[in-house]
């Protein structure tokens, strides 16, 4: 990988990561170091990483420095999840359904679910990133989906 | 076997797109038998997040670095060009290396004259390493040789040839014996007995060069008999004159 790919993975995957991390953390500002600091971190190490597998490279530190992140400020982010479920529309929709629902979920499961759905991993290759076994990313999005769905059938009954 | 204790699992699974054709076909018509399970269906279908797009972060400029247009095509020149100088100049000296070396006439008979045939096969800067020290060696034995020759025929030389001041010195000392008396007795003054020669504790005197062939020839331990003259003194012998005073 050269300075080339380098700047090339920064305008396809830099925005998309901050995404993954943005929901992950919960937290704007945090996302965005520590989306800087993956790059920082892929300029360190180009010679080590491949192009093919830059971005996979990319989303697992992303996740692994968001976990550590998650751990410092857990409390903080608990809050925060408090304040998020505190908040309601008063004519909830299908988006904001499935966001409040994305916030709830365990970070793995979310994580799983962002992965499949935002940037179409197979389970193999979120498996890779999350350090997970196919199974095991199965079964967390299976539970991730079936959080989901309560959550669009309360919404149904409601409307 | 699609049933109520798996239905949402199947449900799940269609819409992952892990069925196949024949677990499709068996979802649909268990559905079809239950319709109640239909709404689940739907809403399994709702059960995902929508990708809407992303925006370009802020700091995405700070993170693109520059690249210089000429480091991959200049290096990749200079490098290739640098391999090729380098092949170049090793084909170049193993070429010279293996070319068959022109020796001088000097060289073949100095060549011959050893026999070593695997002077050809060396580099020629050995060959000329050897040549100057096969001719150092030989001009070391001709001097050696003249050498002997010479101290040899200084001898004879010595005998029958004389330079002109020999000549005339020896022409001088023929009349001078002519006309003077032969003194039988060699003399020795009182400076000669009190030189060095003598009086020092030097196990060995100074020699003398040999005046002709034939001392030159006698072996160097004979000695010389020395004569010496009895110190004369003026003062009376005791013995023989009377030492009274009323004599």
């Amino acid at each position: 990988m050269n300075s080339k790919d380098y700047n090339h993975s920064v305008a396809l995957y830099s925005g998309r990561l901050l995404r993954f991390v943005r929901k992950l953390l919960k937290d704007d500002d945090s996302a965005a170091d520590v989306s800087q600091n993956c790059f920082m971190r892929l300029w360190e190490n180009l010679d080590k990483v491949e192009v093919d597998k830059a971005k996979s490279w990319l989303f697992t530190v992303a996740y692994r420095e968001s976990l550590q992140l998650i751990a410092k400020k857990k409390q903080k982010t608990d809050l925060s999840a408090l304040d998020s479920l505190s908040y309601e529309s008063p004519m909830p929709d299908l988006k904001d359904v499935i966001e409040r629902c994305l916030v709830q979920l365990p970070e793995i499961q979310r994580s799983v679910l962002m992965l499949r759905d935002y940037e179409g991993y197979d389970y193999i290759e979120i498996g890779k990133i999350l350090e997970l076994k196919e199974s095991q990313v199965k079964v967390y999005l299976f539970r991730a989906r079936q959080k989901m769905k309560e959550q669009i059938k309360d919404l149904n009954l409601v409307i | 076997m699609v049933n109520e204790n798996n239905i949402e699992q199947r449900i799940f699974e269609y819409h992952e797109g892990l069925m196949d054709a024949g677990q499709k076909n068996e979802l649909m018509k268990y559905l079809h038998q239950y319709p109640e399970y239909q709404r689940d269906f739907a809403i399994w279908a709702q059960a995902r997040l929508y990708d809407e797009g992303v925006a370009i972060p802020v700091f995405q400029q700070k993170l693109i670095k520059p690249t210089v247009w000429y480091t991959s095509a200049v290096l990749k020149w200079s490098v290739g060009i640098g391999t090729l100088a380098v092949v170049c100049l090793f084909i170049a000296r193993l070429y010279t290396n293996n070319s068959p070396v022109e020796i001088s006439p000097v060289k073949m008979f100095i060549k011959e004259q050893i026999g070593k045939s695997a002077i050809q096969d060396k580099p020629l800067i050995d060959i000329d390493k050897q040549i100057t020290s096969i001719l150092k060696k030989k001009q070391a034995m001709k001097k050696k040789k003249v050498k002997i020759v010479f101290s040899s025929a200084e001898k004879e030389n010595k005998k029958l040839i004389k330079t002109p001041n020999q000549v005339i010195a020896e022409t001088e000392t023929e009349q001078s014996i002519a006309e003077k008396p032969i003194v039988q007795e060699e003399v020795i003054s009182k400076e000669e007995l009190s030189t060095d020669n003598y009086n020092n504790n030097s196990d060995e005197p100074i020699k003398k060069e040999p005046e002709s062939i034939e001392e030159a020839e006698k072996p160097a331990n004979a000695k010389k008999p020395k004569r010496f003259k009895q110190k004369m003194s003026l003062r009376p012998n005791s013995d023989i004159l009377p030492t009274s005073p009323n004599f």
